[in-house]
Formats: structure tokens, sequence, C-alpha cells
């Protein structure tokens, strides 16, 4: 069972996606985190992610690239937070080419392997503001991702003001 | 209390004033003005760094009130800090207000959907 969740920033998203996982009641819980947490302002997001996450009974694996190199446990329960960085890693650190392949890879493992994969994504496509051509390219690669993500996921949810809006409903669990 | 979201430009006010019955000038940005409908929540949250007081206050006063806010958060990461800041409050303050709404609408192109309190 795959699913993915995107919305924008502050939308509670995660504390969504973190409720399927629990829900789910499946012991296992790996969280695969993907920030470099650099900066003072990274710390405090990563701080406030772990903080959310405290006495839920996730193990981290830091993956920021190379995803399909990621090992997690035949039936667990797997939460990736999330795909936006995944991605900005592999296209800024490794290379524009093949990155939306590698990340695809990997999901589908997670998907093959793990009873239950959350994927949290963003929406960064709504400001109606111009950019020049390098961080297009980017943008529109990002979103053709996103969509491939979707396309694999059995359920598809956006989260707005905390609440959970179905684009496509998943059958069973 | 009604929470009405969406992007800019979709209706929200439009659709609140059908609702309420309303006149227009029975709308304020300010919640120190304690109107019936309350708009552009999110011009209000650039200078407010601890916004749930005020809006408590609101509410005690408005308990039927209509608030209205832009979504703003499904773009690009802003460059400047305090703009990444007002943004992730902006979504903050609308999760916290919406589990609190008797009804959430969320417009879309002039259509309203009920996505809490149907």
């Amino acid at each position: 069972m795959l699913l993915y969740v995107s919305g924008g920033s502050g939308s509670g998203k995660s504390a969504w996606a973190e409720s399927r996982i629990v829900s789910s009641g499946l012991p296992e819980r790996i969280y695969i985190a993907t920030m470099d947490p650099s900066g003072p302002e990274g710390q405090r997001r990563v701080e406030r992610h772990r903080r959310l996450r405290a006495g839920k009974g996730f193990v981290t694996r830091e993956q920021p690239v190379d995803l399909p190199s990621l090992q997690v446990p035949r039936g667990c329960a797997a939460l990736l937070e999330d795909l936006t960085n995944l991605f900005a890693n592999e296209w800024f650190t490794v290379s524009p080419e093949g990155a939306a392949e590698r990340v695809l890879r990997g999901i589908q493992a997670l998907k093959d392997t793990a009873a239950l994969t959350v994927i949290v994504g963003n929406d960064l496509f709504s400001d109606g503001l111009d950019y020049e051509a390098e961080t297009r390219r980017y943008l529109e690669a990002l979103a053709a991702l996103n969509r491939s993500a979707a396309a694999l996921a059995d359920g598809v949810y956006e989260v707005v003001c905390g609440i959970p809006i179905c684009h496509r409903k998943e059958e069973g669990l | 209390m009604i929470l009405v979201i969406g992007g800019a430009g979709q209706g929200k006010l439009s659709w609140a004033l059908r609702f309420t019955g309303l006149p227009a000038d029975q709308v304020s940005g300010r919640p120190e003005d304690c109107p019936p409908i309350l708009r552009r929540l999110e011009t209000w949250l650039k200078t407010e760094e601890d916004p749930m007081p005020a809006l408590e206050a609101y509410l005690r006063r408005r308990p039927d009130g209509v608030i209205l806010c832009d979504e703003v958060g499904c773009g690009v990461v802003p460059m400047d800090s305090a703009d990444r800041a007002w943004r992730e409050r902006v979504g903050r303050t609308c999760c916290a207000l919406a589990e609190r709404a008797d009804k959430v609408v969320r417009l879309y192109c002039g259509i309203p959907s009920m996505i809490k309190g149907a």
C-alpha cells in the first residue's frame, strides 16, 4: 500500500502522514529522513519534526540521496519525508540526469517491501511567479515526479488546514 | 465560526457575503474591530508573530464570525526567512482555526467545497 500526501507550507501534511502510519497498527515504523539539517532554520525544522514523532515508535533512517540503496524490513510501515528534499538532493548534489528515475526506483522498492509507505510531497506550483529557466526546469521536473509518484500510489491526499482531501481513495487498510 | 480559505481571487469574500447576507460594510481586516466577516487574515498575520491571543479574543466576541484567509503555502519556498516564517505561520494559524471551526469552506474558481462540517 502506497499513499501520496501533499499540501502547502504549514498545512498539517506531516502530522496526517504520521497518523496514517500510527493508525495502521504496523509495529515496525521507519522514518526516512531526507533533509540536510544545516543552518539554524534547518535545525529548528528537524527538531520540530522530531518532537512531532516522539513516542510514536519510529526508527529514523537518514537517506538524503540514493533511495534505491535503502533496505527496509519486509512488512514495515515507512514514512518518506519528504519527496521534495530527496529530489533536490539528487538534482543538485548528484545530477539532474536520471534524478527522477532514481527516486522513483526507490519508491517502487519501498512499495514492494513495506506493508504501508506514506510519501510526503509539497505543493510549490501555485505562486504565479516567474522564475528563470534553470529554476523552471527544476520545478517542471519536480512536478512531473510528483505526478509519477501519485500515479504509483494507491491513495492520493492533499492536506489543507489539517483537513485531508482525498483525490484517490485506496482500497483496504 | 466559519473558516473560508482558497487562493487569492477565488471568490472567498463574494461567497461570505452571499452566505451571510451581510452588507460589505460588515467586513474588516482587523480582529480588533470585531467584524462579522474578518477578511485578509494572511495580511494581518504579516505583523503578528503570536496571533492566537487576539484571535481568541475575537472569537469570544464573535463565536459565529466568518474568517477569510488566502492560502499562501503552495509556492516555491521564499528566499527571505521572514517570508518563510510568515507563510508557515499562515498555514499553522489556519490549522488551529480549522480545528475549532464549525465549517471550513474552500473556494476554487468561485466554487465552494465544504471540507469540514458539510
